[in-house]
């Protein structure tokens, strides 16, 4: 089992990284983010239904919450009523779980690729030999340079700027991703307390992994932002609904602000 | 205040959260193989813990370990590993005199005394020290990660000069006093000729690939294996490529030159003699594993250890096993020989004593009631 992950994941990752690296001037920080770019377009396929059913369900959350609670002593009739909701709507339930889950091991193998290419000791090294060994182009291309900026990439960030980035990049690619207070005041706090705590512990470990993988950390989740922006545009909304999702209370502000300057006029 | 205690009402779950992640996040994975060297009467084993251990040669009991102490378990909640206060040591020590010199991953080399492990000096580089030090004379010879290669007074520390290899240098500098010359092989594909006297280079030779380990000198040849599967014998006083001889893997250890012939390990899984004159194959012997640095010869005897665990004994004429021993853990390092016992020690910590005649097993260090 072993074997073919690192045959028909691991490898073709190493490979592809490599390849880039070579192309872009042996700059690594470079080919992460290529590829990074590339791997998430590569599996849009698979990601895009996720995003988009997940966001509709949030969308339907008060006639959800309104069959729950009407049906609240009948359990079976609730989730019939469900069910017939989510079918008139055009939604399966379980729709976003599937890809996300197909599009797990790619990018688990990309992480895994990156972690293993930026090798800067000699077991970790011993361990790339058995991905590279057979191929001289690749093998001559090691070991990395892995000056980036002020960064080693095989080591963390000691600036510790790539940790807040991730930090920040987590909690706004949380935030953009659910949009809406809910309804329910347990699942809001719920809600509030992972968009917290989630980017902090990426944060957190970022401090202590290879600034190269947190690289990738950041690419990714402005990637994903960037996706979530282009499907809620699409569905109608401005750009300016997307940043009032985001801030809610300071947009609402804002508006109140002008209502009064309107008024006062 | 209620409104406070719903919107901050998750902060337990971070604090307890960030107090698990600091305090559990376990010790950091070895970052290299474990190495000895044995010098009177002493193996000095730069073991898994990052520490070096001094045994008796002769029965494996432990003299002294440096560093002596290991800093308190660290976290909120104590339950990372404690660590070596000196940095991890994996390179083999070298001993010269009184002294022993240990480089270590915090870029530091460390000078004890070898009565005790008591330390006497110590010099800092820029980066990790990976490389076993060389000891010619009063001079000790330290290469770094930091790229560069220093020549130190072997008593204070002191630094004479530096040559800067441009690239990680893994190797230990291959000293020949006859010639007043130094070879260094760096991860940069290249060996350098630098002058002994003042650290001017003299000639560089490229390979296609990083170069790990020291070269080797067979008369007038300097000999080396690069991670592009070439072993390479150039000339060394000029550097015009002689013969080159491919293998499958990465050639990631010091040749063995004995008697016209030379000996290499691959991580292709064998190990080949070569003619050193032309180059050409004489035999090869095909382990279970990967063969790096591992190579030690005694009386007509070839012993190669292998990433299988397995020590084999070979005829140097033939290449056809006598006898063969099964470690622990995988065997990466290189063995040590003297005319008592055969040292091996394995990627897991374990040091071997064995009779170089028959493979039979004299000692074994940790005694068994000390292995966790």
């Amino acid at each position: 089992m072993g074997q073919l992950w690192n045959e028909f994941f691991i490898q073709p990752m190493i490979y592809a990284s490599l390849w880039l690296y070579q192309l872009l001037g042996h700059n690594f920080a470079l080919a992460i983010t290529v590829l990074t770019i590339a791997v998430r377009l590569l599996t849009l396929p698979l990601t895009l239904p996720a995003q988009k059913s997940a966001k509709k369900q949030q969308e339907l959350q008060p006639k959800i919450q309104a069959l729950q609670k009407k049906y609240a002593k009948d359990k079976e009739r609730q989730s019939q009523e469900l069910m017939k909701l989510y079918k008139e709507e055009g939604i399966n339930p379980m729709g976003g779980c599937l890809p996300l889950l197909i599009q797990l091991p790619i990018i688990m193998a990309f992480y895994q690729s990156i972690a293993k290419v930026l090798a800067d000791t000699p077991l970790a090294l011993y361990s790339l030999a058995g991905f590279v060994a057979g191929n001289t182009a690749m093998t001559s291309l090691i070991p990395l340079s892995s000056k980036f900026l002020w960064l080693n990439l095989a080591r963390p960030d000691p600036r510790y700027v790539l940790p807040i980035l991730v930090v920040f990049t987590s909690w706004l690619q949380q935030k953009i991703m659910s949009p809406g207070a809910s309804t329910d005041p347990q699942a809001a706090s719920m809600n509030q307390t992972m968009q917290v705590t989630m980017p902090l512990m990426f944060g957190f470990l970022t401090m202590q992994w290879p600034s190269g993988l947190a690289i990738y950390f950041v690419v990714t989740n402005i990637v994903s932002i960037i996706i979530q922006v282009v499907i809620d545009m699409q569905g109608g909304k401005s750009f300016r609904d997307v940043l009032q999702n985001l801030w809610p209370q300071a947009a609402s502000g804002k508006r109140a602000q002008v209502k009064g300057r309107k008024k006062k006029k | 205040m209620k409104v406070l205690k719903k919107k901050w009402g998750f902060l337990p779950t971070i604090v307890i959260a960030m107090l698990f992640m600091t305090s559990c996040s376990g010790s950091a994975p070895s970052a290299s193989w474990p190495e000895l060297t044995v010098a009177g009467g002493t193996v000095y084993a730069a073991l898994t813990d990052g520490r070096v251990h001094a045994l008796d040669a002769d029965t494996g009991s432990e003299k002294w370990v440096f560093p002596a102490e290991v800093s308190k378990p660290s976290g909120l909640l104590g339950c990372s590993a404690p660590k070596a206060t000196e940095g991890p040591i994996y390179a083999a020590p070298a001993v010269s005199d009184d002294l022993v010199y240990v480089g270590s991953y915090n870029s530091t080399l460390y000078a004890l005394n070898t009565l005790a492990g008591v330390k006497q000096w110590e010099f800092s580089t820029g980066d990790r020290i990976v490389a076993a030090p060389v000891v010619v004379g009063n001079t000790v010879y330290l290469a770094s990660a930091d790229q560069h290669v220093y020549a130190l007074d072997a008593a204070t520390g002191t630094e004479r000069w530096r040559f800067s290899a441009g690239n990680w240098v893994w190797a230990s500098p291959l000293v020949d006093q006859d010639s007043g010359a130094m070879y260094v092989a760096t991860m940069g594909h290249k060996v350098y000729r630098v002058r002994l006297s003042d650290g001017t280079q003299e000639w560089e030779f490229t390979t296609q690939g990083a170069i790990a380990a020291a070269p080797a000198l067979a008369g007038d040849l300097l000999i080396f294996g690069s991670f592009d599967g070439h072993v390479y014998a150039v000339d060394a006083s000029t550097g015009e490529e002689r013969w080159t001889f491919q293998t499958g893997g990465w050639v990631w250890g010091t040749p063995l030159a004995v008697d016209g012939v030379v000996y290499v390990g691959s991580q292709d899984r064998k190990v080949y003699a070569l003619d050193v004159e032309s180059g050409t194959k004489l035999w090869e012997f095909q382990a279970n594993g990967a063969v790096r640095d591992t190579l030690a010869y005694g009386e007509g005897t070839l012993y190669v250890g292998s990433e299988d665990k397995m020590v084999y004994a070979l005829d140097a004429q033939t290449g056809k096993p006598k006898w063969t021993f099964t470690a622990e853990g995988s065997i990466l390092s290189p063995l040590a020989l003297t005319e008592k016992a055969l040292y091996v020690v394995t990627t897991n910590g374990q040091v071997y004593a064995l009779d170089p005649v028959d493979g039979g097993q004299l000692w074994h260090y940790p005694p068994a009631e000390e292995k966790k």
